[in-house]
């Protein structure tokens, strides 16, 4: 199939999946009631609900999945590895501990602000760290010791979380909670706002540097012998993926494994550089995690799942599956 | 443009590098020039420096001792798309992460001609299409890279260094853990491509081929210079047996063919010589 064909089935997806999402819920509003609720002519609690409730969380939550997904991309072409994501390598932890010591001490309720921002340089710190962990003396990165680093550091950072809610209310307990299991609960306009712009101009950089990432990806020490800034390039896209993992934090929590598994499905379905491979990914990922969300609404209604739990069980398995393909075909 | 009518490509002087990690020099000293159009091969034991010297001399690192010019002009002055844009470059290793086609992977070879944002356009689909011909991959192009045989893929990284279009390649150990048909396809590939005007830095421990395709060979002995010149200056029977601790006898070439004459390095039964 024509690659352009397949973004814009993508982009149908996306909108399919956002109208399912404002369709069920605690309340089947049936799809008159979704149609009745957004154009404003109906029952005026449909109204509520689609309006203030569901359509906010429906475009977070596709905007998060987006994020996700994009990121997720974006470490797998750097560090030239398929098991790289936000979560496993432990970023989404350092923007959660990030949030959480702006909430624990206070800032945030000072000036809103400084959540993203702290959110931001947890994640960066994390990237920083972890890749200082596992670049040995000749300055090359070993990656097995970065995912394992990453594990080791995601672990440290849910332990630091723990921590700090033992001191905590139980209010702050319940925050505390969902930066680790992630969820969309918390979803307003102002959330869709600002991951809107942090994915919108992240996007943009990200798709000027989708040739750089072709040659980076296949080998470093080609794509520098190539002419690409592979140092440059490297930190510009680090700096951006802890970008779209901070703000995805910031707007859900930790939400394991999107990053892992979109841009696999993608590259498992269609294939192809990383010209075609980030927009389809940031369109894959925006189209599942509104499904995935209203399943977290859906199966224990009127209570709600972690979204994390929800993309766990699909994300592990798929995560296994992978590693198990790697073990095969990677002689020891 | 002045730069590229420069007769020499490579000079470098008294080059010195020491790895971070390093106990000794890795290239000591190292004083060598490559003239336009030459076939010059690096050749040396293993760890003598030859990896290291091409790294050197293509800016992928910086040495710690003295100064090699490009084409007239300081390299370190050099940006690095300038010098993808004149020089293929091979490595010895490549691992691609994600699956790619032959036809792709030498596409990757005009990345220094497009930069980060302009669109291939005719220029560039004929050089690719000229290079996969040259080095016959043009019936694999839409292979994946890694189904290739050992000797396929070689021909594939030369086709992308060819789509460079290049004024000269630097290759590190090309022709390594190939069969006979595939090695000597990828040598008259090379002899050919110098019969254009391309000039050819390559590294290789087949000295016999070398002595047959090199114009010069530049024998290095722990990182240096331990010898310099034509074929018969430098395969000499007491100074390879010296660099490569092994006993050897340098016989011509018994032909037929063009190369024949040509010194052949034969290593020798330890016990045969006193």
């Amino acid at each position: 199939m024509n690659r352009g064909v397949v973004l814009a089935v993508l982009v149908l997806a996306v909108a399919g999946a956002v109208g399912v999402s404002l369709r069920f819920g605690a309340v089947d509003l049936g799809w008159d009631g979704v149609w009745a609720g957004l154009s404003g002519d109906g029952d005026p609690i449909a109204i509520a609900i689609t309006r203030d409730l569901r359509l906010p969380r429906a475009v977070l939550a596709a905007l998060v999945g987006g994020a996700l997904g994009l990121a997720g991309a974006t470490f797998q072409a750097l560090l030239r590895n398929p098991l790289a994501d936000p979560y496993v390598l432990g970023v989404s932890g350092g923007a959660a501990v990030g949030a959480v010591v702006a909430i624990g001490a206070g800032w945030a309720a000072v000036a809103t602000w400084s959540l993203p921002v702290s959110a931001f340089s947890g994640a960066a710190l994390a990237v920083a760290l972890v890749l200082r962990i596992a670049t040995n003396i000749e300055r090359r990165l070993d990656v097995r010791v970065l995912l394992l680093s990453g594990v080791v550091a995601g672990t440290f950072f849910n332990a630091c979380i723990l921590l700090a809610l033992s001191f905590q209310e139980a209010e702050s307990f319940r925050a505390a909670v969902f930066w680790m299991m992630g969820g969309l609960g918390g979803a307003s306009w102002r959330l869709v706002w600002m991951l809107g712009l942090a994915l919108g101009s992240a996007s943009v950089v990200l798709l000027g540097l989708s040739r750089s990432f072709d040659l980076i990806a296949h080998g470093e020490e080609t794509a520098g012998f190539l002419g690409v800034p592979v140092q440059r390039v490297r930190l510009l896209a680090y700096l951006i993926a802890s970008l779209l993992t901070a703000s995805a934090v910031v707007a859900a929590g930790g939400i394991g494994f999107v990053g892992l598994f979109v841009p696999h499905t993608v590259r498992l379905l269609w294939g192809g550089g990383h010209r075609f491979l980030l927009p389809a990914t940031l369109l894959v990922g925006a189209a599942f995690l509104p499904l995935a969300d209203t399943l977290a609404r859906v199966i224990t209604a009127p209570a709600e799942l972690p979204l994390g739990v929800i993309t766990a069980f699909v994300g592990v398995p798929f995560f296994v599956l992978v590693l198990r393909r790697q073990t095969r075909r990677v002689p020891a | 443009m002045k730069v590229e009518q420069s007769d020499v490509v490579w000079r470098a002087t008294r080059l010195g590098y020491r790895y971070p990690s390093g106990d000794r020099e890795a290239i000591d000293e190292a004083t060598l020039g490559v003239a336009r159009g030459e076939i010059v091969a690096l050749v040396g034991p293993n760890g003598s420096g030859k990896s290291t010297l091409i790294r050197l001399l293509v800016g992928a690192r910086e040495p710690t001792r003295g100064e090699t010019q490009l084409l007239g002009r300081k390299l370190a002055s050099w940006g690095a798309l300038e010098i993808a844009r004149r020089i293929g470059i091979m490595a010895q290793h490549e691992e691609p992460a994600f699956p790619v086609t032959v036809r792709e992977l030498v596409a990757m070879g005009r990345y220094p001609h497009l930069g980060a944002w302009r669109r291939p356009g005719a220029n560039d689909r004929r050089a690719i299409g000229r290079a996969l011909e040259q080095c016959r991959v043009d019936t694999l192009a839409d292979r994946s890279f890694v189904t290739l045989s050992g000797g396929e893929r070689q021909r594939a990284r030369l086709a992308r260094a060819l789509a460079q279009e290049p004024l000269a390649l630097a290759l590190d150990e090309p022709t390594a853990a190939l069969d006979i048909a595939s090695e000597m396809s990828i040598w008259e590939l090379l002899r050919a491509e110098a019969a254009n005007g391309t000039t050819v830095l390559l590294s290789t421990h087949n000295l016999n081929l070398a002595a047959r395709y090199a114009d010069r060979l530049i024998l290095l002995h722990r990182g240096r210079v331990a010898a310099e010149g034509t074929p018969e200056t430098v395969l000499r029977e007491p100074t390879l047996s010296e660099v490569y601790s092994w006993p050897v006898k340098v016989t011509p070439h018994p032909g037929p063919g063009p190369d024949q004459g040509a010194p052949q390095v034969v290593p020798l039964h330890p016990e045969s010589v006193s």
